[in-house]
């Protein structure tokens, strides 16, 4: 299995990551990820929309209090990417796959 | 796409760190309303003890309204997605501090206690130090809501006299209040 070039961006990859250290289907709303990942609005907004766009996450929009929120969770095609990608990444170090 | 074996230890190593962010956040926002409702407990039964001290059953009653609501906010928790392990490692949770209460209680069937102030004591530093070790796997935040609570305590003790029940009600109850916000905080 090869690198997975949408994920492997360094920001898509922590997102990535918090996504899937959280209990299955849990969704995070968006100001709590950016705060976590220390990231602004603009860039996460644009590297959620690749990977949602990739079928990786699934975002959804809603009202909570009458105010606008936005939730982000892994899908089950994201978890799988992501796992390969890591499994990928340690097979690398450990000097049994290719580069490239 | 090529990656070399620097470029992948150093993605390997922001998983990581991404992962254990995110796992720190969601034990604190599991522990933060417990944390809460238990300052709130400690809070109002010690502020009753105060100025009402005859009433002897104050915290005994207020732990077990303190329990119930345990029970209701952990069946209130998300469930989406959750496993009938994950369901039952919450129940050994809520189980594992049940017992350290009634570990304290039989712990004063055989240490001589002479004073409220001790009892007051002991739970303020088993909890401290409870708290304490839990920080040590969950993250550094409720390390330092333990420590603050055993020296809170250790103050409380040597130097606040007769509004020892007040003090402690105020300043470590309403420390366990702040720290369970604290820790829904990012």
């Amino acid at each position: 299995m090869g690198p997975d070039e949408i994920i492997h961006q360094s920001l898509r990859l922590k997102i990535m990551a918090t996504l899937n250290a959280l209990p299955r289907s849990e969704k995070l709303e968006f100001p709590k990820l950016k705060a976590l990942l220390k990231a602004t609005d603009g860039n996460l907004g644009a590297h959620i929309s690749t990977l949602e766009n990739a079928g990786y996450i699934a975002v959804e929009k809603d009202f909570a209090d009458r105010k606008p929120r936005t939730r982000v969770s892994l899908t089950a095609s994201g978890k799988h990417a992501f796992e390969g990608h890591v499994a990928y990444l340690r097979e690398l170090i450990d000097g049994g796959g290719a580069e490239g | 796409m090529t990656i070399t074996r620097e470029e992948a230890t150093q993605a390997l190593g922001e998983i990581d760190a991404a992962a254990g962010r995110a796992a720190e956040f969601k034990n604190y926002a599991h522990i933060a309303p417990f944390l809460i409702l238990w300052g709130v407990v400690w809070m109002v039964c010690d502020l009753l003890i105060q100025f009402e001290p005859r009433w002897g059953l104050t915290w005994p009653i207020g732990a077990g309204l303190g329990v119930l609501a345990s029970i209701v906010i952990g069946c209130g928790l998300p469930r989406d997605g959750v496993t009938a392990a994950e369901r039952a490692m919450g129940w050994r949770h809520m189980a594992s501090w049940m017992l350290v209460l009634v570990f304290i209680v039989a712990l004063f069937q055989v240490i001589p206690i002479t004073s409220p102030r001790e009892v007051h004591s002991v739970f303020g530093l088993v909890f401290g130090f409870l708290y304490l070790g839990v920080g040590l796997w969950t993250g550094w935040r409720m390390a330092i809501l333990g420590v603050a609570l055993i020296v809170l305590t250790f103050v409380g003790f040597y130097a606040v006299g007769a509004w020892y029940a007040l003090y402690m009600g105020l300043v470590s109850g309403g420390a366990l209040i702040l720290g369970g916000l604290w820790l829904r905080k990012i």
